[in-house]
């Protein structure tokens, strides 16, 4: 049996113990639990990573395929993320449909990966107004030990950083989108020296299979836990039960906030907001040193960036 | 991949595997924190994770049984899992396999030990590669038992394809999409009775004699691994508590 | 490694038949052969010829005589109803179990009414009497009663002093049946 389960008995106990710097699992306030990512954990999925932190274990997986694109964007690649809390990761996870914690997640998720515009949207057009390339990423969250969001913006990342386009295969379009498609065709930044070949059932562009997605941004998000006027950073499930308020923040490799998200129904003061947000861009930087990011992947960040700051 | 063969003439097939050779398999337990009882299964291409709650109260009430154990499982597959992007509502083939998956591990169940509770058996297919119900299966029996949860014995699955006219052991996913046959059996190996029996496609009766001998040793093959597994975790964790 | 490689034995594993052994811990007799029902290390006690099991997982379940804790989830005069959120000794739950105390089952001495001895939200440590939900528990023990309760009044915590429960706020004592690990007290 937990000792102290009562709720108030416990979160006095972990604020007695944060007046000396420390927590009840011996980490101090401003320590991750130790972090394990596996990139590629799921070899038929075009990017995936398995994220443990602590004992919170998560996985994400992308897929890329060819979809419509919007009508209000259509030179532009889609990005959507969900994520679905597997009943066996907590008891409090009840089969059916996304519950409103999964789906406050995947888009606390989304939002530091759409507005850092870490997928260069524009080059995942195919055929303008017609195909762009879709990317979907899946969170599963198979064990909940607190702190979901970190683990899953992690492994959506680490995901994407792993992921390889696949092959184009027209086989769902028709013949005519892909003769206009072939006479059309110019070729979109970054993808200039590939060639496309043409056969009588599908056209496919060889070279571009296996080549990553075009990245530019490495956003990290940092939740901490206040309890009393103190913050908790990666809270564990304990913390997170007794926690007056929670607050995310999403940070970019130039230090730049892209995301942000208060939860629970506590308050803040504007200078704990203040206090919150240098802490976490530290710990985004630390946390951003730890990620496994394949170098042909920096080398594109950095060049989209160059390209970037000539435009401006 | 179409018009390729599937078996050689020398009776190889595809992915090297002889005739009656199972993929490669690896069963590990206890990986999970908040289930009750987990297991993973390395299954060739299969990932599969299978999480175990309970005996725990049933919800709703209505739905306890009186005299026994109320057995559910939630069989789905991640959304990664396939080629194509599986939607993330559940198919109808997801709540089949739920079904059958539950009648083939019940039997095992000493479920007359806890009248009006629940036992929820939750199987997560993150990667498929065909048969993934008796790599499933598999688990979830060791699932149960890491769980602590007493049974008559383990329940063991393999399934019996036959591709190009030739019976084979341990069907992949290429092998049930381009195969004539499907068969994917469950025993309890100490018990020797079938808890689990489908089978689409066309077999003679021969075959289907065949098919029912090969499964079964296809299944005690299953069985030793999931021994040495049990075995494995037990010493780890005998270890464990002399470290600490 | 200190002790010699155990015999493991899995579910559904033949120990031995009934002409060899007594069946211990953790068997099940088939057609007069034993079989283990767990996975776990063999005992064998070649003295009596027996042979058991020792459980390496065990499930946790409310049982006869086991103590648990619970939360008073709604009460009437004569009884209340009990969440049960966790089990002494055993591992965390991954559902609550229900439970009911009854009046008479409240302490040794006569209690009128159940709002007496406990109130809604209080957490107890009580005794299981019966096998299967709901639980029928027993606060009579000394050590058995409210761990932690709230003011009817106004919700401050309550904390023991002087063999009661009082409220700092309010400057009153409430009557309660007291376990002897009540959480908070006076300083």
């Amino acid at each position: 049996m937990k000792d102290n389960y009562v709720p108030s008995v416990k979160k006095r106990q972990i604020m007695e113990l944060a007046e000396s710097g420390k927590r009840i699992d011996g980490r101090s306030l401003m320590d991750y639990r130790p972090l394990d990512i596996k990139p590629g954990f799921i070899e038929k999925a075009e990017g995936s990573a398995a994220v443990h932190l602590g004992g919170t274990y998560v996985v994400a997986g992308v897929k890329i395929q060819p979809e419509k694109p919007f009508s209000d964007t259509p030179d532009k690649g889609v990005m959507t993320v969900n994520s679905e809390f597997v009943s066996m990761a907590s008891p409090e996870f009840e089969p059916g449909p996304p519950d409103i914690k999964s789906i406050e997640l995947a888009r606390v998720v989304d939002r530091g990966l759409r507005e850092s515009e870490t997928i260069d949207t524009k080059k995942m057009c195919i055929y303008k107004g017609k195909l762009v390339w879709t990317v979907f990423i899946d969170i599963f969250v198979l064990d909940h030990c607190g702190n979901l969001i970190d683990a899953a913006a992690l492994a959506a990342l680490t995901a994407l950083f792993n992921a390889r386009m696949p092959e184009l295969e027209f086989k769902d379009v028709k013949q005519d989108v892909t003769n206009t498609l072939i006479e059309d065709m110019t070729p979109q930044d970054g993808w200039k020296e590939k060639v496309h070949s043409v056969t009588e059932e599908r056209t496919v562009f060889p070279d571009r299979k296996k080549s990553p997605l075009p990245l530019r941004a490495i956003p990290v998000n940092v939740t901490m836990a206040k309890i009393g006027d103190k913050f908790f950073v990666d809270p564990s499930k304990d913390e997170e039960e007794v926690m007056d308020c929670r607050l995310s923040v999403t940070f970019t490799e130039d230090g730049n906030i892209c995301a942000m998200q208060k939860g629970e129904p506590g308050t803040l003061t504007p200078e704990e907001v203040l206090r919150a947000v240098d802490i976490a861009k530290i710990k985004s930087q630390e946390l951003r040193n730890r990620l496994p990011i394949p170098e042909d992947i920096l080398k594109s960040i950095e060049k989209a960036k160059a390209k970037k700051k000539e435009k401006d | 991949m179409k018009n390729e063969k599937l078996i050689s003439d020398d009776g190889i097939r595809f992915d090297g595997r002889k005739i009656e050779e199972l993929r490669p398999i690896k069963f590990s337990l206890g990986m999970l924190k908040n289930a009750d009882g987990s297991a993973f299964v390395e299954w060739g291409k299969n990932k599969i994770l299978v999480g175990v709650m309970g005996p725990r109260e049933a919800h709703p009430k209505h739905l306890a049984l009186a005299d026994r154990c109320r057995i559910e499982v939630l069989y789905r597959m991640a959304t990664f899992s396939v080629g194509e992007r599986k939607s993330p509502a559940p198919a109808r083939r997801e709540h089949e396999l739920s079904k059958v998956i539950k009648e083939a591990l019940e039997p095992a169940i000493f479920v007359e030990m806890y009248p009006r509770t629940t036992i929820d058996i939750y199987v997560e297919v993150l990667q498929a590669d065909g048969s993934t119900r008796c790599a499933g299966i598999s688990a979830a029996a060791l699932a149960l038992a890491d769980a602590g949860i007493p049974m008559r014995d383990l329940v063991s699955s393999i399934a019996i394809g036959k591709v190009e006219g030739q019976l084979v052991v341990d069907v992949k996913d290429e092998e049930d999409k381009q195969g004539d046959s499907d068969m994917p059996l469950a025993i309890m190996p100490s018990k020797n009775a079938v808890t689990l029996l489908q089978m689409d496609g066309l077999l003679t009766h021969e075959e289907f004699i065949r098919s029912l001998e090969m499964a079964k040793k296809g299944c005690m093959e299953v069985y030793q691994r999931q021994k040495e597994a049990l075995q494995e975790h037990f010493q780890k964790s005998a270890n464990n508590d002399e470290e600490t | 490694m200190t002790n010699e490689k155990k015999k493991v034995a899995v579910p559904g594993e033949l120990l031995g038949v009934e002409e060899e052994y007594v069946p211990g811990n953790n068997v099940y007799v088939e057609d007069g052969e034993l079989y283990s029902n767990t996975y776990g290390a063999v005992d064998l006690d070649s003295q009596n010829k027996k042979i058991g099991v020792t459980a390496e997982n065990k499930v946790a379940i409310p049982e006869l005589g086991d103590i648990v804790e619970g939360v008073i989830a709604s009460a009437k005069e004569d009884s209340c109803s009990v969440t049960i959120v966790a089990i002494k000794g055993k591992k965390p739950l991954s559902g609550n179990f229900s439970g009911v105390l009854h009046v008479s089952q409240v302490a040794k001495s006569y209690v009128n009414t159940i709002f007496d001895a406990v109130n809604l939200n209080d957490r107890i440590l009580a005794k299981v009497m019966t096998s299967w939900a709901p639980y029928q528990l027993s606060t009579a023990d000394d050590d058995l009663g409210v761990i932690y309760a709230t003011c009817t009044r106004c919700g401050e915590e309550l904390v023991f002093k002087r063999g009661g429960l009082f409220c700092m706020r309010d400057k009153f004592f409430e009557r309660k049946k007291i376990s002897r690990s009540y959480l908070l007290k006076e300083v």
